[in-house]
Formats: C-alpha cells, structure tokens, sequence
C-alpha cells in the first residue's frame, strides 16, 4: 500500500468525521466532563486528608495526569466496531478483492479518526483544561519527543487490541460481550483513571502483566515529568515487547480468519 | 354515487424540503462546522391526481423526481407542506394509523419483516399487529404462498434470503391484512429471474380480482408496460405526463437507438425516413429511428453498403430516455393546462 | 385490551429474535459483569487509600452505586432499543414503524428485550444488600415502601433522559455522541456523591439534569445521612415527582420530534 493511497483513507476519515457537527461539540462536552469528575473527585479526597502526597503523587501531579490521561485517551479515540461490522455484513470480502492490505487500511481509517479526535477534541480539551485547573508539565524538548515516541506506541498496540478483538467477528456472531470485556480491562489497567501507582498488591501485579498501562499510562507519566528519564528507555522497551507480540496475534488471527472466510464463505 | 370517488387523491399537493449544502475537501467541510448554507428543493411540486379503486398505476421518474416523497405522503409517513391527500377517503398524514390499516406498503430498499426471525414469525406478528382474524389470515396465506411459493422459505430467518426471496416475502407481508390499496416502492422484482413472472402474474391477478389499488414505482421499464394500464411520469417535481401507458408505448417505445462506430469520421451520413442523429463523439454516432417507419436491418444494411463500421449496437429506449425526450423536447405532449388522462378532471370539478 | 395484546406479542417476538443468538445470553452477563467490575475496582482503589469520599464511607458509596445500578436494570430492559436510534433515521428504517397501524415508539421499545440486563440487578442488588450492610442502614417500613417508588423514580428520570436525547435525532440525524454523554457518561456523575461538585455542578445535577434524584437524594434519605449541604431537604424525598416530570417532558419532545420528521423527512 503505497503512502499516497494511506493518506487518502486518513484524509477521507477526517472529512466524514466533520460532517456531523453537532456531534462534534458534543464530543468535546463529553471529554471535559470527565476531565471535571475526575479533577473534582481528586480534589475532594486530597481536601480530606493531611497528607499532602499519596503515592508519589501531589495534587497538582494527579490533576495533571487526570487531564493529560484523558487527553491521550481521547486521541487514541476509535471506531473499535468498524472491523467487526464489516466482517459481519460480508463487506470484508469486498476488502479481500482489493489490492491493499487489510491491517493496513484499517489504521490508515483509524488514524484519520484518531487525527480528527486529537485536532477537534484533544487540543480544545487541554486548552480549556489549563486554563481551568493547576497543571504542570515541564518543558523538556527531548521528553516530549520520548512522549510522542511512546504514544505512538501506546497506540498502535490499543490498535491491534481492537483489530484482533474486532477480527473475532469470523469466529462468533456477536463480539459485543468481548468489546465490554476490553473495555472494562482497559478502563481499569490502563491507568486511564486512576495510575497505576495506587494500585494495591494484586491489581498492581495484574496491571503489570496486562498490557494495558502501556497505551495510557506510559506515554502520560513520561509527558507530565512523573517517570524519571532514565527509567524511560525500560518503559518503552515493555511498549515494544507488546507492540510486537500484538503484531504477531493480530497477524495470525487475520490469516486464519481470512482462510476461514475463503474456505466456509463466512 | 360513492364509487365515482377517487381511491387516492393529490390536490395541489407540495412538499419542500430545506437541505444543507455542505463545503467541499476538508477546508469546506471545517468551515461547515460553523456555518451552513440551506438550498430549498421543491420534492414535489403542486401536483394533483385521482385514482380510482382497481387502477394499477405505474409512477415514474429519474431519481430525486419526487416519487419517494409522494409515496411517503400518501402513507402518511411525510406531512405536505401544502396541498392535501386522502386514501380511502382517510387523510393519511392526520390519520397515520387509520390509513396504516387499510394499506399495504413495499419499500424495495428495505424490509419490514424480522431480521432475526423467522420468516413465518414476521407473518404472525404482522397478523397480530394488523389484527387479522385466525381464519382470514390462513386462508390469506394460503393464497401468499401458491402465488409466491413462500413454503420454502417460511422457517428460513430473514437476515439469511436472498434479495428476491426477499422481495417476494415483503410483498406477502404487506398483503396479509389484504388492504384495498398497495403502494409499492421501487420493488426488486426483476431480480429473481425465475420467480419475476409469477410475481407480476399475481400482483395482476390480485388487482384485476381482488380490486386492489396498486401504485409501483420503478425503474424497470418492463413491469410498468405489463403491469401498468396508467403511467404518471414525474420530473423534477411535476407531473409532466399522466395517460394511459399504451399511448406512450406507441409514442416512444417503437423508437430504437442505434450506436454505430465508423472507421472514420463520416459527414453527411446517409439517411433513412424518420431517422436523426442525437449525439456525436469522435467516430461514434448515435441514432434513433422510429420502428415503424424504419427498421434495424435496413438501417445496419444501409450502414454496411456505404461505410466501413467498427462496432453497431443497438437499444430500446429506457424510461430514463423517454423522460429525458419528452422533457427535453417536449415532443407531442400536450401542455399542462390542457387535460389530459384522468389527473385533470379533478382540476375540472374544482 | 387488544392493543396491550400485541405488545405482548412484540415482546414475545424480540425475545424469540434475541434467543437466535442463545450461545451469547451468559457470556453477556459476564460481560457486563467484568465491565463493571473495572469500575468498581477503581471505586475500590480510591476508598482502600482513601477511607471515605466526601464524608461517605465504603458501604454508602456502595449503596450509591447500588440504586444507580439496579434503575440502570430497568431502564436498559426498557429503553436499550433507543441507542441507536439515530441509525433508524439515516438509514430510514423509522419509516417502516410510521406505516404500521401502533405508536412507534412503543413499536421500538418492544422490538429489543435486553435479557442480559439481569447483570444489572444482580450487581445493584448485590451493592445494595452489601452497601446497607457495611454502612449499618435501618430498614423502616416507611422506608422499605419508598424504596420501589425511588426506583421507579428513577427509571424515569433515565429512560425520560434516554427518550430525550433519542428524539434529538429527528433534527440532527447522526447523535452518537449525545446519546453517549448523555446517556452513558454522565452516569459517571452520579457513582459519587454530588457533593464532591462545586456549587453550580449541584444546582444542575438537581434542577436541569436531575440526576441527582437517581441516587444521590434518595440514599440520603435511606442512610439516614446528615451534615452534607442540600439545597432543601426535601430533595431527599423528590425523586418520585422528578422522574414523572422528566419523563412527560420526554414524551412531549418524543412528539414533537415525530412531527418535525414527517414536515421534514430525512
């Protein structure tokens, strides 16, 4: 799939995401308003207490990250039932005729829907955010590009999570359950809410061993200073050992989806 | 005298419609974020007809011509913007149920059984909800499934026929309650090639002795000319033709289209009585020639004595070409104001 | 009586459509079960470091979650049809319901029977019985008769809220996004007591988008809870009232949204 063709799929993304604009603004609404829960509630149970850090964590630290987590998280945002529908209407097989490759169509639509969210969503978010709250992130070129670096990463592998989880649609004739299943993983290990530094024993060995921390909480403690820059280039070695195991998963999945698909005509 | 009262009536009947004009590549469509041009379209546009119970009517026109919306209108799923309708006397815009009882409803593009059910589950629901008697419904069915050959399909769900099998399940469905009118909107019914006549035959068959109102819109020119005795032809709003659809087979049908590919660029082309040119490209010629005045054979033998042709196809007439003739010449139709088919007569009483 | 016996048979119908797919019933329990957990893993994370959010201890915070949960059961069995509402008006499937001789909406709130909601009232019966456990809540007589009432209550206030941003469809055609803040995420609201929000956050959680009444007032009343600033005390006893208003409102806007359909098309 040659570059020019990748950037045409992003780009047409882009412009079917825009035509609704209502929804739109309503995307915004629905960002800010968890940024506002979760500063709220940090704020609350940091106001009861005496002590002034938990966790390594000040309030300005978790409020930081309560707004830059979601932020991230809204970027990362993608349409994880477009592999799924396409699979259980029989549209794939339209996609099996073309000359491109399946995976990389797919991220090429996610990427223009990623692109759209973190243009329209993600920089407003953070704006208003900053303005409203007590944020600090320090300013530090080469951590910035250790954050971009890691995100990328970070997405990517929420990418082929969904690709894979997606791709079950060959199997079983609804996947509804496995997204919630995904979903509720995610939201938990993934550090989206809460970092994973509060965990108590048993979760916070679950949360290591899940990939999960690697597509939100990684790039986050990385960009708001959290993460100490020598302990960096471990971190992005753990992203790039999933990165590469979900590669292989959603590599052979697709095959012996697209063999099944071939062989029992879906 | 109540039968000398039309079955489905449009009196100046009008709906517009405001739609967004949105921006081009991605600069035009940021821009549509903010701020949106409206454009006003004229779905339909003042039109009036009277059709009498037992006609079967063909309602024609290109895409966009208004015949959806006219059809929504007169089951009572769109609200004119003025004017006014009624089906058996019911206006089906004020009465949506009452009107929703007493007519059958076929939309081509989408199904209103199940999809996950049965197929004979979504004729038992459709029972329940039209409130059919137990007797009347199996004796409907009966009738549904000798015409339509459902029996193999019946405990088949929805989500797995095919489109013609499809098609011949949605029409039985909206037959079960056997209401006096039946609208039916663009029906696939040339795709299933082996079940197309039996469909045709028993949708003639139902309206010649059942007496049922039968309005189709379609694009296959084929269903109107064995189905239709009256054609209401559509463009842009407006009833341009509503007559009998023989007269318009004699006008137009006999007309045929030649496409001839010459080896060279021919000026001054040899002609046959009632023949012209009507488009030009390159080497490439199209020409009509009215069948009854000319034939195809002397028309290629005529080519073939005097040119050296490439390629010769030859074609009839599709309903897009025929609206597309009238409308752009306006050839032989008679002008609005004057009456013409049974559209007009209602202008007369007014 | 003929009417509510086609109901029925709707009813019957969407069972039946749904038991086509039997093989997924129980996985979707446990779906649903794990997408919660994750949420009350968090809730569990903050209270074992924290004690206490606001003054409410672990076993009210539960009982919170509980009222919310259990209304959340009914509101889904009823109204889950609803949410992808605005796909009915793209596609133009709405029409189908317009030329049958039933409300349409009742058409559509009985032609999906979410079974698997059972995982709701088995989780909000589970935190209810825990929550007034743990926070040593005293079963009255009077309390117990209310208790279906604040349920009820709040169904409506859900399902009325669900209804409304459903009909918003008729004049935006594509609402995802607003169904999904409005529907899902503002739920996040209400796991926590209101009283972490500023003032102003209050007042519209109480008067404009009365959520509050889901949980928040009510479980005041049952845990015999004092010293929280409400704006009138009466509030505790509101939710019955709140649920019918917001509910007839819905329906008006439901109305309205029919007939800006039929004057508009699609």
């Amino acid at each position: 799939m040659n570059l020019e063709l990748f950037i045409k799929f992003i780009s047409v993304t882009l412009q079917k995401q825009i035509t609704y604009r209502f929804d739109y603004f309503m995307g915004i609404t629905n960002g800010f308003l968890y940024v506002f829960i979760f500063t709220s509630l940090w704020r609350a149970l940091y106001s009861q207490t005496q002590i002034q850090s938990h966790s390594g964590f000040t309030l300005t630290a978790i409020i930081t990250y309560a707004v830059m987590a979601m932020a991230v998280r809204i970027a990362f945002s993608m349409d994880d039932s477009a592999i799924y529908k396409r699979v259980q209407d029989g549209s794939v097989s339209m996609d099996l005729i073309r000359p491109v490759s399946f995976f990389l169509m797919n991220l090429s639509q996610s990427i223009g829907y990623s692109l759209f969210h973190t243009m329209a969503r993600t920089m407003p978010i953070v704006v208003i955010s900053v303005f409203l709250f007590d944020i600090s992130i320090p300013f530090d070129p080469i951590r910035f590009i250790a954050f971009l670096l890691s995100a990328v990463m970070g997405y990517l592998i929420l990418f082929m999570i969904n690709f894979s989880v997606g791709l079950l649609a060959f199997w079983f004739v609804e996947i509804f359950p496995f997204m919630l299943l995904k979903y509720g993983f995610f939201t938990l290990f993934s550090g989206a809410i809460v970092p994973i530094d509060f965990f108590p024993g048993f979760l916070k060995v679950m949360a290591e061993i899940l990939p999960f921390q690697y597509i939100l909480y990684t790039p986050t403690v990385i960009l708001m200073g959290r993460a100490d820059m020598t302990a960096v280039p471990e971190m992005m070695a753990g992203q790039a050992v999933w990165l590469i195991l979900m590669l292989l998963i959603s590599r052979m999945m697709w095959i012996a989806g697209r063999s099944k698909l071939i062989v029992q005509g879906g | 005298m109540a039968s000398s009262e039309p079955t489905i009536k449009a009196e100046n009947l009008v709906k517009h419609f405001t739609v967004d004009k949105s921006g081009r590549g991605f600069l035009g469509s940021m821009k549509a974020l903010f701020h949106r041009r409206k454009r006003l379209v004229k779905a339909v546009d003042a039109i009036n007809f009277a059709i009498r119970q037992g006609e079967f009517v063909g309602y024609v026109g290109e895409n966009g011509a208004g015949k959806s919306t006219t059809i929504k209108m007169l089951t009572g799923i769109l609200v004119p913007t003025s004017g006014s309708a009624s089906v058996n006397g019911i206006i089906p815009y004020e009465n949506r149920k009452e009107n929703a009882a007493k007519i059958g409803v076929v939309f081509g593009q989408r199904t209103q059984l199940w999809w996950d059910l049965p197929v004979r589950e979504s004729f038992e629901m459709l029972r329940v909800i039209f409130r059919v008697p137990a007797t009347e419904f199996h004796y409907s069915m009966g009738r549904l499934d000798k015409a339509l050959d459902l029996e193999p399909l019946m405990e088949m769900p929805v989500r797995k026929l095919s489109l013609g099998q499809r098609m011949r399940c949605d029409i039985a469905a909206a037959l079960i309650h056997r209401p006096k009118v039946l609208f039916l909107d663009e029906p696939a019914i040339g795709l299933d090639v082996l079940a197309k006549e039996s469909i045709r035959n028993f949708l003639a068959e139902i309206n010649r002795e059942g007496g049922t109102t039968i309005i189709l819109t379609t694009h296959d020119m084929n269903d109107i000319e064995q189905l239709c005795e009256r054609l209401i032809i559509l463009d842009d709003g407006k009833i341009i033709y509503d007559d009998e659809t023989e007269l318009l087979k004699k006008k137009f049908l006999n007309e045929k289209e030649v496409m001839v590919e010459f080896h060279e660029n021919v000026e001054n082309l040899q002609s046959l009585p009632g023949l012209s040119i009507t488009r030009e490209e390159g080497n490439k010629k199209w020409l009509t020639f009215d069948n009854n005045v000319s034939n195809t054979g002397e028309l290629i033998s005529l080519m073939a004595k005097h040119y050296k042709i490439k390629d010769l196809s030859v074609r009839e007439p599709s309903v897009e070409n025929i609206i597309r003739n009238i409308y752009d010449n306006r050839i032989a139709l008679p002008k609005h104001d004057e009456p013409y088919g049974s559209g007009s007569k209602m202008e007369e009483k007014k | 009586m003929e009417t509510a016996k086609i109901y029925l048979e709707l009813i019957n119908a969407s069972i039946r459509a749904r038991m086509e797919y039997k093989t997924s019933f129980l996985f979707y329990l446990v779906a649903i079960l794990s997408f919660y957990a994750g949420q009350i893993g968090l809730l569990y994370i903050v209270l074992s470091r924290f004690q206490s959010i606001q003054g409410w201890s672990i076993g009210e915070v539960a009982f919170l979650f509980g009222l919310m949960t259990f209304a959340q059961g009914f509101t889904t069995l009823f109204f889950s049809s609803l949410v992808h509402f605005d796909q009915m008006i793209i596609k133009g499937e709405f029409d189908r319901y317009l030329v049958r001789p039933l409300s349409p909406l009742l058409q559509i709130i009985f032609s999906r029977f979410e079974a698997s909601t059972a995982a709701h009232f088995i989780l909000g019966g589970a935190a209810l019985i825990v929550g007034s456990q743990m926070s040593g809540l005293e079963w009255t007589f009077k309390k117990a008769l209310f208790l279906p009432l604040v349920i009820i209550g709040g169904v409506m206030i859900s399902g009325g809220i669900r209804l409304l941003v459903t009909a918003v469809a008729f004049w935006t055609l594509k609402n995802e996004s607003l169904v999904h803040t409005v529907v899902f995420s503002s739920r996040e609201f209400v796991v926590y007591p209101v009283t972490i929000y500023n003032t102003g956050v209050q007042f519209f959680l109480t008067f404009v988008f009365p959520i509050a009444f889901i949980n928040f007032y009510p479980a005041y009343y049952f845990l015999d809870r004092t010293g929280d600033n409400l704006f009138h005390p009466a509030l505790q006893f509101g939710t019955p009232l709140v649920g019918v208003v917001v509910f007839a409102l819905s329906l008006l806007a439901w109305k309205s949204g029919v007939d800006h359909y039929q004057s508009s098309g699609s």
